[in-house]
C-alpha cells in the first residue's frame, strides 16, 4: 500500500475540524487497508510504531532530523531554522524546502527512486529504532534520508512528524475509536470498540481484530499479562461531606493517596514482572528492586496489581517526596546508585487479574479482599511493596479523622471509592474520587501548566529566571494560553537546574503555538510541564487562558482567567505529562465556575 | 568452508572500502574469492567489491555468507604491520569468525545474514567515461572542499572538470585531454554530488593509480578503481543531487 495514501489522508484530517468528520475521513482509509497492514496503519495514525507499551521510538532527535531534512532537500539551513521557530514543526519546515524548485545546493537523489510503501517506512523507522552502539545517530540521519529523498513534499511532512511522534492531526485515540467502529462494525457498537482498547491498549490489535472477527472477536480479547489495561481515572469533589454524600458512607471505601508514580504491575507465575506507567510506557527496567519485591510477595502465583510507587528514606523507612523517583528515569544516572539511595516502594491499591481470572467487572469490596490475600501478612512483605492504609463504611467524622492522618503520615491525600464499583479502565468516573489536601485551600486543586516562557532573574537571582510564564492547553486547538507568571516555590537548587533544563527549548520568536500578551525575555517552545496550586482563580485582563470558554459559557468579555499567588509545589511533571496532557482551559474554567458556587 | 591467508594491508583496503558505506557487510565466499554489495541507509551510495582467488596468498572455501561487524576488523586490524599476514577462518560449529595476526587470535562473532539482502543495482546507461590520475582527483576534491558541501563534475569532449561553488567563491580543478589516461565523452556532460560521500569513496582508493569515472546528466556517477595490486576492483555508485525539477 503506497504511503501516498495515508499522507492524503491525513492532510484533509488536518483540514477538517470536527470530530466527526476527522472520524468518516479516517473510516475511508481503514476500509481501503489491507487487513495485514491495519495495525500499521493504526498506530502511524496514533503517531507511534507500535502500542504505547511496545515502547519503540525511532530515537532520532530532532536537531538530527534537521540535518537529515537539509541532506535531502538542500535549501539554506538558516532559512530552515527560522521556519523551524515559526512552526515548530519539522514537517512543515521539509515540506517547504522540497516545494521550492530549486534549493540551494539541489536535492539529493536515491539509487531506489520506487514510491514509499507504508510497509517500506514501516520497516526503516523500525530500523532506527534498532539501531545501537557509536555511530547509530548517523545511521538513523541516513535512514531518514532514505525515506525523504524517495518522497513528495506531502509524504515528506508526514514522515517527518512520525519521526518525531507528532502527528498534529489533532485526532485523539477515541476519534481512531470512533472511525473503527464506523468502519468495520456500527457507530452503536463504538463502546464495545472503546472497552476492547481500554484493556489491551492496543488499537492496532483491537483494528486487527474488529476488522477479521468482527465485534464477537473483540468480545473475546481479554486482559493478558504483559499488556497493560488503560488505568481507571478518579474525579475529584472538594469536601469530605459532598463525598460521602455522594458515595453514601456505606459503600465507600477511603484509602491514602501517595504522591508517587502509579504502576501497573504484571506477575508471570514464572516470577516475570512487566511494569508499566500510567502513560503505558514500559519502565521494568527502571524497577528491579520493584520487581525483584513482587516476585517475592507473589510466590509464583501470577497476577496484574496497581499501585503507587514511592520513594521510601532507608534509614527510617519514611516517605520522600515524589521528585526523587524522577531521579530513575534519567538513562546516565547509574541504576544501582539510584537504587541503593532512593529506594522505592510500589503501594499496592487494587488488583486486576488473580492468576488467570480477570477482576475488573467484580466490585471493588471484593478486589480488595483479593488484593489482601495476594499480599499475605504485611509483617512479611519486602520493603519494596506495600498496601495502602484503608477504611470502610466510615462515618463523616471518621473519615475526617482519616484524612487528617493520611496528611500527617506524608500521603497527599485520600481517594474515596464505591466498594460496589467495577474497575473501569480507561474511564473518569465517580466510583473513584480523589480528595487532596491542596482541597482546603481556597484554590481546588493543583494544576499542571506548560512553560512557554521565562524571565531574567534580578537581585538574588541574577544569572538565573526570576521567574517564568505559565500556560494551560486549550483542549480545542491544542494551543497553550498563559494563565500566570511564576516566581514563587523555587529552591535555589530548582532555580540552577531550571537553565540547562529549558535551554533546549530556546526559541528566538514567540511560539506560534503560544497565545499571549504579556512580552518575555525568553521564548520557550511549550515542553516541560510543572506543578503550580495558586490561592484563586480570577479573571484576568491580561492572561488569555479560558477566554473562549468563558465567553461560550456567557461570562462578560473581559479576558481569560489568572491564578493568583501561584506556586511551584516542587513537582517537575515532565516524567508523566507532555506538554498536551497539562491542564487545559476547560479544566481551569470548570475550578473557576465551581469557586464561584462555594463562594455562593 | 572458509579458511584464508591474506595480507593485512589487502584486507585494510577492503575494510575502508566497505566502512565508508556500512557497519556490517555480507561476505558472499567462494573458491573463486570474495565478492559484497552494500547500500549505505541513505540509499545515496552503493559499493560492488570483488577480490579474487589471487588476492590472497592462500584460500581454501565452498560457496558460503559470513555477516561481518566491520568495526571488529577494524579493531583486529589495528595490531597489524603492513607487511603482516592475516589468517581468517570460519568455525563453523559456534558461527564465529577466527581471525589470527601473529600470535594474537581474535574470535568474532557473526552477524545474522537473514535480513541482509543485496542491494539492487540499478541499470544505468552513462555515455561519457574518463580515467584519469588519483591523485589529480585527489587535488580536485582538497581544492572544493574548501568552498562548498557540493562538488559538480563535467565532461566535455576533450576535458574533464571538478568545481565548486560557494556563496561567494568557487573553485574549479580542469584537465585537458592530454592531461587525462582516456577521455570518451560524446556530449557534454554535468551532474552535482554531496562533496561528502564523494570524498569518502576517494579517500579509499588506496593504493590505486588511476580511477575510471563514468557520467551522464543528473545521473549517477560510476567510480571504479582496482584494489589488492590488480587482483581486485571496486565499483561505487552514487545518486546525484538534482538542482531543478
Amino acid at each position: 500500500m503506497e504511503f501516498a495514501l495515508l499522507a492524503h489522508c491525513y492532510e484533509r484530517i488536518e483540514q477538517t475540524p470536527g470530530r466527526l468528520e476527522m472520524a468518516a475521513q479516517l473510516v475511508g482509509l481503514l476500509q481501503q487497508t489491507p487487513a495485514a497492514l491495519l495495525p500499521t496503519v493504526v498506530y502511524l495514525t496514533q503517531g507511534q510504531l507500535g502500542a504505547a507499551h511496545e515502547g519503540i521510538e525511532t530515537g532520532l532527535a530532532e536537531k538530527n532530523l534537521l540535518k537529515a531534512i537539509l541532506r535531502s532537500a538542500g535549501g539554506s539551513k538558516q532559512q530552515a531554522e527560522q521556519l523551524w521557530v515559526q512552526t515548530g514543526d519539522l514537517g512543515t519546515v521539509v515540506e517547504s524546502l522540497l516545494a521550492q524548485g530549486r534549493a540551494l545546493g539541489g536535492r539529493q537523489t536515491t539509487l531506489t527512486p520506487e514510491p514509499l510503501t507504508i510497509e517500506g517506512v514501516l520497516e526503516t523507522l523500525r530500523q532506527m529504532a534498532t539501531t545501537t552502539g557509536a555511530g547509530s545517530q548517523d545511521v538513523r540521519i541516513r535512514l531518514a534520508m532514505q525515506l525523504l529523498t524517495r518522497a513528495s513534499p506531502l509524504e515528506a511532512r508526514y514522515l517527518c512528524r512520525i519521526l518525531v511522534g507528532r502527528l498534529r492531526l489533532g485526532l485523539a485515540d477515541m476519534t481512531i475509536v470512533d472511525a473503527l467502529a464506523i468502519a468495520f462494525a456500527t457507530k452503536e457498537q463504538r463502546d464495545v470498540v472503546e472497552h476492547a482498547f481500554n484493556i489491551t491498549s492496543d488499537l492496532g490489535v483491537v483494528a486487527s481484530v474488529l476488522s477479521s472477527q468482527g465485534v464477537d472477536g473483540l468480545g473475546r480479547l481479554h486482559i493478558q499479562p504483559g499488556v497493560p489495561i488503560r488505568p481507571m481515572l478518579a474525579e475529584r469533589l472538594n469536601s469530605l461531606d459532598a463525598i460521602v454524600e455522594k458515595v453514601g458512607s456505606d459503600n465507600l471505601l477511603l484509602e491514602y493517596k501517595f504522591d508517587g508514580l502509579r504502576l501497573q504491575a504484571h506477575v508471570r507465575a514464572d516470577g516475570q514482572v512487566a511494569l508499566f506507567s500510567r502513560r503505558l510506557e514500559p519502565v521494568t527496567a527502571q524497577f528491579p528492586d520493584v520487581c525483584a519485591a513482587l516476585q517475592q510477595m507473589a510466590k509464583g502465583r501470577a497476577m496484574i496489581v496497581e499501585g503507587e510507587c514511592v520513594p521510601i528514606e532507608p534509614q527510617t523507612g519514611e516517605l520522600l517526596p515524589f521528585q526523587v523517583v524522577s531521579r530513575r528515569r534519567g538513562r546516565k544516572v547509574d541504576l544501582q546508585e539510584a537504587i541503593a539511595q532512593v529506594p522505592v516502594r510500589l503501594v499496592l491499591f487494587d488488583c486486576l487479574a488473580d492468576g488467570t481470572t480477570q477482576l475488573l467487572s467484580t466490585p471493588l469490596v471484593e478486589r480488595r479482599a483479593t488484593l489482601e490475600r495476594l499480599v499475605g501478612s504485611t509483617e512479611e512483605l519486602p520493603p519494596g511493596v506495600g498496601l495502602t492504609r484503608v477504611l470502610v463504611r466510615p462515618t463523616l467524622a471518621q473519615a475526617q479523622e482519616f484524612f487528617s492522618c493520611s496528611l500527617s503520615d506524608g500521603a497527599e491525600g485520600i481517594m474515596a471509592k464505591d466498594l460496589r464499583g467495577a474497575y473501569t479502565a480507561g474511564a473518569r468516573g465517580w466510583q473513584w474520587i480523589k480528595f487532596k489536601r491542596e482541597y482546603r485551600a481556597e484554590m481546588v486543586d493543583t494544576v499542571d501548566l506548560v512553560v512557554v516562557g521565562a524571565y531574567s532573574g534580578k537581585g538574588k537571582r541574577t544569572g538565573w529566571y526570576g521567574a517564568l510564564l505559565m500556560a494551560a492547553v486549550n483542549p480545542d486547538t491544542g494551543l497553550f494560553e498563559t494563565v500566570c507568571k511564576l516566581g514563587t516555590g523555587f529552591t535555589e537548587e530548582v532555580l540552577a537546574a531550571l537553565p540547562p533544563l529549558l535551554g533546549d527549548c530556546v526559541v528566538p520568536l514567540r511560539d506560534p503555538r503560544v497565545r499571549s500578551s504579556l512580552p518575555c525575555d525568553v521564548h520557550l517552545r511549550p515542553q516541560h510541564v510543572l506543578e503550580v496550586i495558586g490561592a484563586e482563580l480570577t479573571r484576568s485582563p491580561v492572561h488569555p487562558a479560558g477566554a473562549d470558554l468563558l465567553e461560550a459559557a456567557g461570562a462578560a468579555p473581559g479576558g481569560g482567567l489568572a491564578i493568583r499567588f501561584p506556586r511551584f509545589t516542587g513537582r517537575v511533571r515532565d516524567d508523566e505529562k507532555g506538554p498536551q496532557q497539562a491542564t487545559t482551559t476547560l479544566e481551569l474554567v470548570d475550578m473557576y465556575q465551581r469557586q464561584l458556587q462555594r463562594r455562593g | 568452508m572458509f579458511d584464508a591467508t591474506i595480507k593485512a594491508e589487502t584486507l585494510k583496503d577492503v575494510v575502508t572500502v566497505v566502512s565508508t558505506l556500512v557497519d556490517e557487510v555480507k561476505f558472499n565466499i567462494s573458491k573463486k574469492g570474495i565478492t559484497l554489495k552494500a547500500v549505505d541507509p541513505a540509499h545515496v551510495a552503493m559499493v560492488n567489491l570483488q577480490l579474487h582467488s589471487d588476492a590472497f596468498e592462500s584460500l581454501k572455501a565452498t560457496e558460503c555468507e559470513l555477516g561481518i561487524d566491520i568495526d571488529k576488523i577494524k579493531d583486529v586490524l589495528k595490531l597489524a604491520h603492513t607487511d603482516d599476514l592475516v589468517t581468517l577462518h570460519h568455525d563453523e560449529e559456534r558461527n564465529r569468525l577466527v581471525v589470527g595476526i601473529g600470535n594474537v587470535t581474535r574470535r568474532m562473532s557473526l552477524v545474522d545474514t537473514t535480513g541482509m539482502s543485496d542491494p539492487q543495482v540499478p541499470n544505468l546507461a552513462l555515455p561519457a567515461h574518463v580515467t584519469l590520475a588519483a591523485a589529480d582527483l585527489n587535488r580536485g576534491i582538497r581544492a572544493s572542499e574548501s568552498v562548498s558541501d557540493h562538488i559538480v563534475l563535467v565532461g566535455g569532449t576533450d576535458h574533464f572538470e571538478l568545481s565548486s561553488e560557494g556563496d561567494t567563491d568557487s573553485v574549479d580543478l580542469r584537465l585537458e585531454k592530454d592531461q587525462l589516461v582516456e577521455i570518451d565523452c560524446k556530449e557534454p556532460v554535468r551532474s552535482l554530488f554531496s562533496l561528502d560521500y564523494f570524498a569518502n569513496m576517494i579517500k579509499s582508493i588506496g593504493a590505486a593509480e588511476t580511477v575510471s569515472i563514468h557520467l551522464g546528466t543528473n545521473f549517477p556517477v560510476m567510480i571504479r578503481f582496482s584494489i589488492a595490486g590488480g587482483k581486485g576492483e571496486v565499483t561505487y555508485l552514487l545518486a546525484p543531487r538534482i538542482e531543478n525539477d
